[in-house]
This record gives C-alpha cells, structure tokens and sequence, in this order.
C-alpha cells in the first residue's frame, strides 16, 4: 500500500465526513476552513510572536529612552526633572510599538508558504487556501489531507526565529534602565574651601585689635595682682609673637599655650573652685546648700535648713507639756546630732579642699560655722541654748548670724574672687574665639559672671527666687542680699539694680552723668570690699 | 427549495463517486507496479516515470545501454496494459508507410480494383519503437503527427489512433554509426525522456536469476484503456497552485538562452531552450505524480523532479557546457538552483 492508498483510506472508507459533505454542500465558511485545516491555530501562534516581539522592543526603546534620560539628567548633561524619564519612555514606547507591529505584519498567503516550507507540508497550505472556494472532490480531500498533517503539528513548533535578539535587546533596554536608576544624582557641589595656606598666614589688623582690647580690659579691670600683670604679659607677649609668625597653625599652637597658661593664672586667683569642689563632694543636704551659696551666693537654703531643722526639733518639744530629764537630754542630744551634722561636714570639706586656711574665703566660711567670734564651737553654743529650749533665742541667733558680717564678708570675697575669673577667662575665651579654637568645660562658678546682659536663674533653685546677675563685673543675683554701706544693712539687690536699670533707660543723662552713675555702683561694689577688710582687722 | 436540496445531495452523491475513482487510481497504479516487477528488475524510478506518462498520455523515450531492459519494459507494459501492442524495430530501410501503412490495390468481392487502407503498426494503443534512431529522418518524420496528434493521414484520408495511444521508444546513446539523430521536433514529442541506467549488482543477479526461468515476460494483464483514461481524468483535477504553475513556467522559460530573464547558467550553457510542450508537460505529469504520491495538489518537488525527464531531450546545451564537462541534467540542476520559486 502506497502513501496514496495509507492517507486515501480513511476517507475511502468513512467516505465524506460531515465536514466533508458540509464543505462539499457550500455551507463552510472561510473561518470555518482554515480551523478545519489548522492554519488558525498557527496564525494565532504567529500573531502570538509577533506580539511577544513587539512588546519586547517597545519595552527595549522604552527603556532605553528612560534610562537615558536618567542617566543624562542624574549625571547633569540634561538638566531637567527625572521625572521627564517617563514621559519620554510612553513616547518612546508609543512610537515603537506600531513601528514594529506593522511591519512584523503577515498575509495569510504568506503565512501558508511559511507553513509550507517549515513543516514540509508540500504546498498543500498554500494550495488549500487559494482553493478556498474551491468544494471539487480534490478539493475537499485536499482539506481533509492537510488537517491529518497539521493535527500532528503542535502551533508551538513554529520558530519564533530572531526572538534572542528581541530579547536581547530588551534586556539591553532593561540594564540601561536600571543603571539609570541606579546612578545617583550628584548633587551640586559647593566651592570647595578656599585652601588654608599656612605659611602665607599673617595676623590681621583686625585680630592684633582685638588682642590689644583684650589686654586693655585686663589692664584695667580690678583683677587681683599679680594675676592681671601677668595676664597682660602673657597676652603682650602673644600678640609679638603672633606677629611675627607667618605659619597659622604656629600661631594656633601659640595662642592655645596661651590660654592655658591663663587659665592656670585665673583659676589661682580664687580659692572658690577647690572649696567649691570639696564642698559639693560632701554631698549632704547642708553642704549642697552652701555649695549652692558659693555659686549663687545664696546663703538663704542653707539657714532655712537650718531653721527647718531646729523648728522641727521645737514642735517636738512643745508637744511635751513637762518633759521630764531625761527627755530634755535626749533633745539636747538630738539637736547636738543635728548641728554638728551641719557642720562638720562642711569643716571636713573645708579641711580637704587643699587651701591654705590663711585664705580669705576659707577662714570666713569656716568662722560662719563656728561663731568664730567667741572662739565657741557654733554647735556647741547653739546646742547650749536648745538644750535649755530657748529656741526662740536659737533662731535669732540664727538671724544675726545671718546678717552678720561674716557672710556680708563672704559675699564681698566671692564677688571679687568672681571677677577675678570673669576677667581672666574672658580674656582667654576672648583669645580662643579669635582664633576659632574650642572653649573647655569649666564648672559653672561664673554662671552669673556673663558680663553684661540678664542671667538665666538659678537652675537648680528651687523656689525660683534667683533671677540672674546683671553689669559688667557685677556677680550678685538680683534677688539676693546686699549690704547698704551708708544705712548699715542688708537690702535685697534686685530693688537696687531695677532702680538702676529704670534710672539709666528712662533717664536722657549726659555722658557725664552715666558716668557718675556707674562710678556710684562701683563704689557700691568697692564698699563690700571694704567691708571685708575690715573684718579681716 | 426542495429541488435545490434534492441537487445538493445529488452533488455530494457525485463527489462521493469520484472520491471512489481517487480510491481506484492508487489501487490501480499498484496494481501496474506490481505486474511489471514480475518482468523488470529494479529500474523504480523509470517504472514510475513510464506510468506517469502513460497516465497523463505522454510518449516516451527510453536511452539506455543494450541490455538495460528498456524494451523488456515496454512489451511487459504492454501486456499489462490490455492494449493492443505493437512493435516497430526501426532499421535505416524502414519506410513511413512501413510505420504508418499504406494505400493498397485488391480486388474486391466483384473482383474490381479497388484500392484500399492496410494499417501499419503504428495502429495500436501501446506501441513499441525499438532502436528509434536507427530509422531515418523520413521514417522518424512519419510518426510526427502520430505521436502529437494522435492520427495517420495517408493521401486524402486520415486515420484516427484508438485512445489511449502512446508511442515508447528506445535509442542507444553509444552506437552512433548508422544512426540518425532524432529531429528536434520529434524530440518534442516525446513527453518524457528516460535514462535507464544499467543496475545494481543486486539487481543484475535477480536479472540473471530470473532469465533462468524463462526470457518470456510473465506480466498479466490488469488494467484497460478505459480505466486509463478515467485515470487520466481524474489526475487532471488534481490542484495546482497559480504559484506552483507560474514556477513550472519560469522554469521552463528559464532554459531559453536568449530570454533576458533566463537563468545565468542557461546563457552560459544552454544553446536553444525548450518549447512551451514542456510546461504542458511538466504540470500535467506533475499532477499524476501528485496522485500517486497520495496528494492532491502538485508541490514544487513534483516540478523538480519531473524537470530532468521533461526538459533534458528538449534543451540543447552548448559547447561550454560540453568543454565544462557538464551533462544536460546538470545544466537543468543548475537552472532549478537558480529559478526562485514564486511566493
């Protein structure tokens, strides 16, 4: 049996198929025909591909497009918004599209031709659907022949021939676009900073002026001698050697020697910062109290302390209508405990602080602990009158004490140990400021030492009632004690210096006039001074 | 209406019936095949070739080396075919009217003269002209008209050949002395030209196995001129493309050297090209070949194949061709390579 009589058989013997005779009667369509003989399901497949290829260049162009525009706009060749990536990867992909759509078009006749060659099929394709109004006998077996042959052809098996490259190029599109995204956009650089030549520095007019004002402030404040001299040679002698200097960085390490030496000269003007120092490291609630006096010159915690604690003690013996002995000596020995808590931390600190018991501020801090006026261990005289529950008497000799010399004394040290660092580590910061170097970290003993404008308050006072120092060289907090040299008392700073302060805003005086009224608070200030001198006699 | 559908089934009736015809051609054909095998060894492709003329009423000249079995092949065909069979061995003293017949005198049944019509062998459905060329061009002119039209005219009357009608002839290409080069026009005639190759040593030893038995041809009869000629009706249905057919013919056109549209390798080597018998012949053959490869539309490889045998006795090639070595079917190889198939 021949190919003729294996591919005639089925038809022989089933004779004409329903389609057969449908196709034969005229009632097939064309569409109906071309599924019959398969050439649907491979156009469908090539439309497929050709899709598939048009897709892949149009996202190729359109990524392309995107990634350049990115790229040129992130590396500045293009100056516009990145954003403008988008527009230009529609466009791009709009116009690529039917570009390549159209001309990836195919006939039917050529499709049958390619079918034709792919499969061998041996121009039964291409016959078949020129025959298509064709229903002779050969005809309709022609038909039936190709649908055997094109059922055992899966449509996948058309070649999609070229694809690689259509991917390949997509892929081409794809890696510009993620290196367009991946580039980061360089921001505009600022000029770069001016190069610092050190050896063609050299001391401006400027920096030489403001070292002289420097020295001339020192010269002359009232710092103490020789600390001032020596502060104005150290500074003179800066100022020749920075002038003669051509190098930045030698001058940077000259003026930074400088100032440390200065520090060192400021800091041991003043016993205040080591007292202060052995003080607070008691840590008790009566030498936080006076530490906050050295800083704030703030006596008032301190004795309310002190009151509190005796008043306490008070109402416990008031409550006991006759307190036998034996309970008076318990109170007696209670109040002892408390006082000489009070004081003999202080003592020990006072003791520890490495300063010379001659010092000013450290003998009267010590004679306000122990009445140093009759020699009497203040606890001791104290404790003698609570043991005889004379309170009353304990709490006015609490206030005398208060308003006494001593601390008036104290205050007026601390004022003048105050400016002593104010002008020296004025001078110094002064000196770094010019120079752009770092100011240290100092413990805030000067906190009200700011110079001129208001203060800030007392951080840590509680109750608020420190609002800050005020002047040039003026240390006191303005709702603190001062006392009135002419009337002979203390009176509450804050009144004076908003007088003051009304006075010289309001008034229109003269030069002459301010002046004059600026001498009477330095005379006011030069009072406290005396005043401790003569307590010293 | 009613009639209308009363047509229609008749029509699907009619198509079933000729369905059945396509049936009976490739039975038929195997049928052919099997038969001349009892008497011919080997030689398929020639086998095929003689068939499809047959079928698509070609003549046919068979070239080949004596004793290939070229006339073996004919007289076994002609006992399969059920045809009248005759033979003609051409001689350089053969006359025309010995092919033809002539007009003779006798006597009748009065016993007057009368001249009368006695046949020639040319009168026969399947004829035999063995050793063509040895005839002489007089006596090859004779079977011109018979071999194209199918008809002898003899003085004032003309003489219609029974159909089907097929003339195969046999040449030897070697013995050239005492013979006589066919005329080109008679060359035309011959649908195809047939090389027989001598066989294979395979088949040379079932040649010798079977000349053992008996020199006779054993083939029986299994077809008629009428189921011939329903064949060859219906392979004239079979499709051909206008693609395919416009190929056939530029093909054909191809070989014509003075044709600005001919192929490089015609101008080179070909020195007249074939006439439009060719293209007939070409799609026609090609449409049985068709058929008997299963299909029922002619292919490109139909035309291709059936290229060498239509076209190399029907272009002359030059002396460059002939100084390059190159044979008629090369020439034609080069002619499809460079002919390009019309999409």
């Amino acid at each position: 049996m021949n190919n003729f009589d294996k591919e005639f058989q089925s038809v022989g013997e089933n004779n004409l198929n329903e389609v057969g005779k449908k196709s034969y009667r005229g009632n097939m369509t064309e569409k109906e025909i071309k599924e019959f003989i398969g050439f649907a399901k491979f156009k469908n497949r090539l439309f497929s591909i050709r899709l598939i290829k048009t897709i892949l260049t149009t996202l190729a162009f359109a990524f392309i497009a995107c990634g350049v525009v990115l790229i040129l706009t992130k590396l500045d060749v293009w100056n516009i918004s990145p954003w403008f990536s988008l527009l230009f990867m529609a466009l791009a992909g709009a116009i690529t599209f039917p570009c390549v759509f159209l001309p990836l078009s195919f006939t039917d006749k050529k499709l049958a031709y390619k079918l034709d060659e792919e499969f061998s099929l041996k121009e039964k394709m291409h016959t078949s659907l020129a025959n298509l109004d064709n229903n002779s006998p050969m005809s309709i077996l022609l038909r039936q022949d190709l649908k055997e042959a094109t059922e055992k052809i899966e449509a996948r098996k058309i070649k999609a021939r070229g694809l690689p490259v259509y991917i390949a190029v997509a892929v081409i599109g794809l890696a510009t676009l993620i290196t367009g995204l991946a580039i980061k956009q360089e921001k505009p650089t600022p000029p770069p900073p001016p190069p610092i030549d050190d050896a063609g520095w050299s001391l401006s007019d400027e920096q030489a002026l403001a070292i002289e004002e420097l020295i001339l402030a020192v010269d002359k404040s009232n710092m103490v001698s020789p600390a001032k001299e020596e502060l104005v040679k150290k500074m003179e002698d800066l100022l020749v050697s920075l002038k003669a200097t051509d190098d930045y960085g030698v001058a940077c390490d000259l003026v930074l020697a400088c100032v440390e030496d200065m520090d060192e000269i400021t800091y041991k003007t003043g016993s205040r910062g080591a007292i202060y120092e052995a003080i607070k490291s008691k840590d008790t609630e009566f030498t936080r109290e006076l530490a906050r006096m050295l800083t704030r010159t703030d006596e008032t915690r301190y004795f309310i302390k002190l009151h509190d604690a005796l008043n306490s003690l008070k109402h416990e013996n008031e409550k006991l209508e006759e307190p036998t002995a034996e309970q008076q000596e318990a109170m007696k020995n209670d109040t002892i405990t408390l006082l000489s808590f009070a004081s003999i931390d202080v003592i020990s600190a006072l003791e520890e602080s490495g300063v010379d018991s001659s010092d000013s501020l450290y003998s009267l801090l010590y004679s306000l602990i122990t009445f140093n006026k009759n020699g009497i261990y203040g606890v001791g005289t104290i404790g003698e009158k609570l043991g005889n529950l004379k309170y009353g008497w304990a709490s006015i000799q609490l206030d005398s004490l208060k308003e006494s010399m001593i601390v008036n004394n104290i205050y007026a040290e601390l004022a003048r140990q105050n400016e002593n660092y104010s002008v020296g580590y004025g001078a110094s910061d002064g000196l770094r400021e010019l120079f752009d170097i770092a100011k240290p970290q100092r413990e805030d003993l000067t906190e009200e030492e700011k110079g001129e404008g208001e203060g800030s308050g007392a951080e840590e006072d509680d109750d608020q009632s420190g609002a800050g120092g005020y002047g040039p060289g003026l240390i006191l907090g303005t709702d603190e004690l001062i006392f009135d040299e002419e009337h002979k008392q203390t009176i509450i700073t804050l009144e004076i210096y908003q007088k003051y302060e009304e006075i010289m805003k309001k008034s229109d005086f003269t030069p002459e006039e301010r002046k004059a009224i600026e001498q009477y608070f330095e005379l006011l200030l030069k009072g406290y001074e005396e005043g401790e001198e003569e307590n010293g006699k | 209406m009613e009639n209308k559908i009363v047509n229609k089934e008749a029509e699907v009736n009619n198509a079933q019936a000729q369905l059945d015809k396509v049936k009976d051609f490739s039975l038929r054909v195997a049928r052919i095949k099997d038969e001349l095998k009892k008497d011919v060894v080997g030689q398929e492709e020639i086998i095929d070739n003689v068939i499809i003329a047959i079928v698509a009423g070609g003549n046919v000249l068979l070239e080949g080396v004596p004793g290939v079995g070229k006339t073996r092949l004919v007289r076994s065909l002609g006992r399969v075919l059920s045809l009248p069979f005759s033979r003609i061995q051409f001689t350089p003293d053969l006359m025309p009217s010995d092919v033809t017949g002539a007009n003779i005198v006798e006597k009748d049944e009065n016993g007057k003269l009368v001249t009368s019509f006695r046949k020639g062998p040319i009168f026969a459905n399947l004829v035999l002209a063995d050793e063509i060329n040895r005839a002489t061009p007089k006596t090859q002119s004779a079977m011109l008209e018979v071999m194209q039209e199918h008809k002898v005219t003899v003085g004032n009357n003309v003489h219609k050949i029974a159909e089907p009608f097929f003339v195969l002839a046999t040449e030897n290409p070697i013995e050239q002395d005492g013979t006589y080069p066919l005329p080109e026009a008679q060359m035309d005639r011959f649908v195809f030209k047939l090389i027989v190759k001598f066989p294979s040593d395979e088949d040379l030893v079932n040649i010798v196995k079977m000349t053992q038995v008996t020199l006779d041809e054993t083939a029986s009869s299994v077809i008629g001129g009428e189921e011939i000629l329903e064949m060859r009706k219906l392979a004239s249905e079979v499709l051909v493309s206008d693609e395919v057919l416009m190929y056939a013919i530029k093909l054909v056109s191809g070989t014509h050297p003075e044709l600005e549209k001919s192929c490089p390798s015609t101008k080179k080597y070909v020195k007249y090209g074939a006439s439009p018998r060719a293209g007939q012949a070409l799609i026609t053959c090609a449409k049985v070949k068709a058929l008997m490869d299963g299909r029922f539309n002619v292919s490109y490889d139909d035309i291709n194949e059936l290229a060498y045998p239509v076209l190399r006795h029907r272009i002359k090639i030059n002396f460059t061709a002939v100084n390059d070595k190159l044979g008629v079917d090369d020439v034609i190889s080069m002619i499809i390579k460079e002919t390009k198939k019309v999409h």
